[in-house]
């Protein structure tokens, strides 16, 4: 029987080894309960690392971060302009600023860059908004079929903005160790464009009567062993 | 900047806190090693070459963000003895409060590995780097990756050992069990 050393076996669980080799070690799998049992674990240590930094991405950024590294970037863009007008030395340039700049001032546009870039801060808040609004709605949306809708019946949402319909569906209903009730549910999101993405997650029932997710799981992963005993 | 390099900055800072938040090991340490790293990248932007990826980029500068600030502050040594004072049992006791692990005890798993082993663990198994570009990000060779990652995994395996003497002991009490 040909020992696999750890690191082949990391590489095999993250998709990096060779196809090969991969075949290898996927053939020994089915007799081998020894390796299987090593892989095992090191698929499920990447899957409870990933599952619980899951909180730290869905989470809004905070709105005080956002608007520095947004205001950080604003000002580069102003200083790289700055510092590119002092090149234009030539007489003919100078000219050009200052008719340029007369016309600005005919016109009254004498801010036209400073607008521009406002409308790219405001285009930038309106999206951020935007996705805001989704998540919120999404979040009441799970709410209120996890308290109210029995499994397999459907709930959906229309996103205003967007026109994308999310759909929750409660799969199944269990009470965890503490008795807390918790439930399976699907989410899914149709986008106009016809195109759907399905999720599954779980939430359990705090004793204030708030669903907390537990899980988001989207299909193709591996499946959430580590939340059932 | 121009603002498509902006947007893109702006998209991508969910993902750099979660990195950031591996790393540093809180949400408000995160979020100022994410904005010293933004600053940094946004006075560098002509280093980076547009066609090669963006976050891969972004990672790279919160390590070495990361590391400046390690040095300066020591922080780290302080935050590490400070959970190794805690001992193991701390994040055992917690994790067996709900029937998952949280966050805090995943994070003191991930506290106990070296500065580069839990480097390279949260850019494949948390941020989904491919090796090639976990180790572009580092700017170590491929290799490095493989052993530091291997390295960072197996012990990375009390993770599961631990959700399982959670289990265990809860069935040994006799309570309900899920499914």
């Amino acid at each position: 029987m040909t020992r696999f050393d750890d690191q082949t076996l990391v590489a095999f669980v993250d998709g990096e080894l060779d196809p090969a080799q991969a075949q290898k070690i996927q053939s020994a799998l089915s007799h081998d309960p020894e390796l299987r049992e090593r892989v095992h674990v090191l698929r499920e240590s990447a899957l409870i690392l990933r599952t619980a930094f899951a909180e730290v991405v869905s989470e809004p950024v905070p709105l005080r971060l956002a608007r520095t590294v947004a205001k950080l970037a604003d000002a580069a863009t102003q200083n790289n302009v700055r510092r590119a007008n002092p090149k234009r030395t030539s007489r003919a340039a100078w000219a050009g600023v200052a008719v340029v700049a007369a016309i600005a001032l005919m016109f009254g546009l004498a801010g036209g860059y400073v607008a521009a870039d406002y409308r790219i801060y405001v285009e930038q808040g309106r999206k951020q908004t935007l996705a805001a609004r989704q998540q919120s709605g999404v979040a009441q949306l799970v709410q209120a079929t996890l308290e109210k809708k029995l499994s397999g019946t459907e709930a959906s949402w229309r996103n205003p903005d967007t026109g994308e319909i999310v759909v929750v569906e409660p799969i199944r209903t269990f009470r965890n160790d503490e008795g807390h009730y918790c439930r399976e549910y699907r989410e899914a999101v149709a986008e106009l464009a016809g195109s759907k993405h399905t999720q599954f997650g779980m939430a359990c029932r705090s004793a204030e009567g708030v669903w907390m997710v537990r899980y988001h799981l989207v299909p193709g992963e591996d499946p959430p062993a580590l939340f059932h005993n | 900047m121009d603002p498509q390099t902006r947007t893109e900055l702006l998209a991508w800072l969910p993902r750099l806190r979660r990195f950031a938040r591996g790393l540093s090991g809180n949400l408000d340490d995160a979020d100022d090693l994410v904005q010293t790293a933004c600053e940094r990248a946004i006075r560098n932007i002509d280093q980076w070459q547009p066609g090669t990826r963006f976050d891969s980029w972004m990672y790279r500068i919160i390590q070495t963000t990361w590391i400046d600030l390690v040095r300066s502050r020591r922080t780290r040594e302080a935050h590490a003895a400070e959970v190794a004072a805690m001992g193991f049992h701390t994040s055992t006791s917690e994790a067996g409060a709900g029937n998952w692990l949280t966050l805090r005890s995943v994070q003191a798993a991930l506290d106990r590995l070296p500065d580069e082993q839990r480097l390279v663990v949260l850019l494949v198994c948390v941020e989904e780097l491919s090796y090639t570009e976990a180790a572009e990000a580092l700017g170590v060779p491929i290799g490095t990756i493989m052993s530091r990652l291997s390295r960072g995994r197996l012990a990375l395996r009390q993770l599961v050992e631990e959700r399982r003497d959670n289990s265990e002991s809860k069935r040994s009490r006799g309570k309900v069990k899920v499914r």
